[in-house]
């Protein structure tokens, strides 16, 4: 399972990382949010070592969305060193996210 | 690299899983290619009330969900990448996706369809910042807000109730004067006070605030053509859907709005591909027309692969 941050986390775990984080902004209540779970997962998995993929629920931490203007669920952003390098919101298949990571 | 099977089906909502689990029972090697989200529009829908078997209704999401175990635990290769090109021949049907060339003797087209864009100035701009196709999804954000839906179907104004339970004020937009959508919910927009109907009028641009949010839309009256300048949080655009065809378009013969003709079983222009769901050119297009759909083209599928 992803690990789901905690507003305070964010700073360390997201914007002070070592290599590049993709973050997962989700709500419990979001029918695609849940649908792109395992995907997520899959891709934590596979880029062990690579990357980090970290998850933030919207209500839990909406500090951290209204931060960075979501207002869509599921939005997944890719930070690098504290900054977001690429988004895009709404389901996608596995190999999108894959490619937002790499670019 | 060839991956081989006997049945590829290109979709995962309800018509393409439903396709996936009766080509398999038929005893086929199936490959389905689930694109975007397996679930399709069944995972943005809210409840459920009119698939059978549910006597107080079913999330889409948990629909979906469920479809998308069974077809797991069937032993079904599922391929989480979109799919670029079909090449279809005479025995068989070429796909690429992710750069690998798969080989498959019979193709099932489930694409289904996607949401209709307005294409009036500022919309893509916005989205995900204001400008929603989900109700479901983003209705929250909006809490205690204002928003506006666009449309006249059963998307639109399933979504309007849905907001009208969510916001202070929902704006339902519509180019006509009157809705196309059950009598059931038509009956419940009358009785719902904070839904103000907006007939006869279209969206014709977004503007937005310095901060990147939606700061009001203007419309058109379709009858005088007076614009009006309305405020709200946010907009949902359920302005009917689009079929997604285009990858097969150029060798199935499609109707007049690209979807796909074909007959009961599913059977296309071109031998070997057969169509499912909501893809297909039909009157009505459900959950429940869909799963009936994805049985149909399986087993002519299989026939044919076995002939």
């Amino acid at each position: 399972m992803t690990q789901v941050l905690a507003s305070s986390e964010f700073q360390s775990k997201v914007l002070e990382a070592q290599g590049p984080v993709l973050v997962d902004f989700f709500a419990t209540w979001c029918g695609p949010c849940k649908m792109m779970a395992p995907v997520v997962d899959q891709i934590a998995d596979e880029v062990t070592g690579q990357a980090s993929v970290y998850k933030i629920d919207i209500d839990q931490s909406a500090d951290i969305a209204s931060r960075y203007n979501v207002m869509s669920v599921p939005t997944f952003m890719v930070f690098n060193q504290g900054s977001v390098t690429n988004s895009t919101v709404g389901a996608q298949p596995k190999s999108v996210l894959l490619g937002l990571l790499s670019k | 690299m060839h991956d081989t099977y006997d049945i590829a089906v290109v979709g995962a909502g309800p018509a393409g899983m439903t396709a996936a689990l009766y080509g398999k029972r038929a005893g086929m090697n199936v490959a389905l290619f689930e694109g975007r989200m397996a679930g399709g529009q069944m995972s943005e829908a809210g409840t459920i009330e009119n698939y059978p078997g549910f006597p107080d209704g079913v999330a889409g999401i948990d629909l979906a969900m469920a479809m998308r175990e069974q077809v797991e635990h069937q032993g079904i290769t599922i391929i989480d990448q979109l799919v670029d090109r079909i090449i279809p021949s005479a025995d068989h049907t070429d796909l690429v996706a992710g750069g690998i060339t798969y080989h498959a003797h019979a193709l099932i087209c489930a694409m289904g369809a996607h949401h209709r864009q307005l294409n009036v100035p500022g919309e893509a701009e916005l989205i995900g910042h204001g400008v929603s196709y989900c109700a479901t999804c983003d209705g929250n954000f909006f809490r205690g807000g204002s928003v506006a839906v666009v449309g006249g179907g059963d998307a639109a104004v399933g979504a309007a109730l849905y907001l009208s339970r969510i916001c202070t004020q929902v704006v339902l937009i519509h180019r006509r004067d009157t809705f196309r959508a059950s009598q059931r919910d038509i009956d419940r927009l009358s009785h719902t006070s904070n839904i103000e109907l907006h007939y006869n009028a279209e969206v014709l641009r977004l503007e937005e605030t310095p901060q990147h949010k939606l700061a009001h839309i203007i419309t058109r009256s379709t009858l005088t053509g007076k614009e009006s300048m309305l405020n709200v949080d946010g907009l949902f655009v359920m302005a009917g859907h689009i079929p997604s065809s285009d990858l097969v378009a150029s060798f199935v013969q499609c109707d007049d709005h690209g979807y796909i003709s074909a007959d009961e079983q599913g059977a296309t222009s071109h031998v070997g591909i057969w169509a499912a769901g909501d893809i297909r050119s039909k009157h009505l297009r459900q959950v429940t027309t869909a799963t009936a759909d994805g049985a149909n083209a399986a087993e002519a599928a299989a026939e044919w692969c076995a002939s």
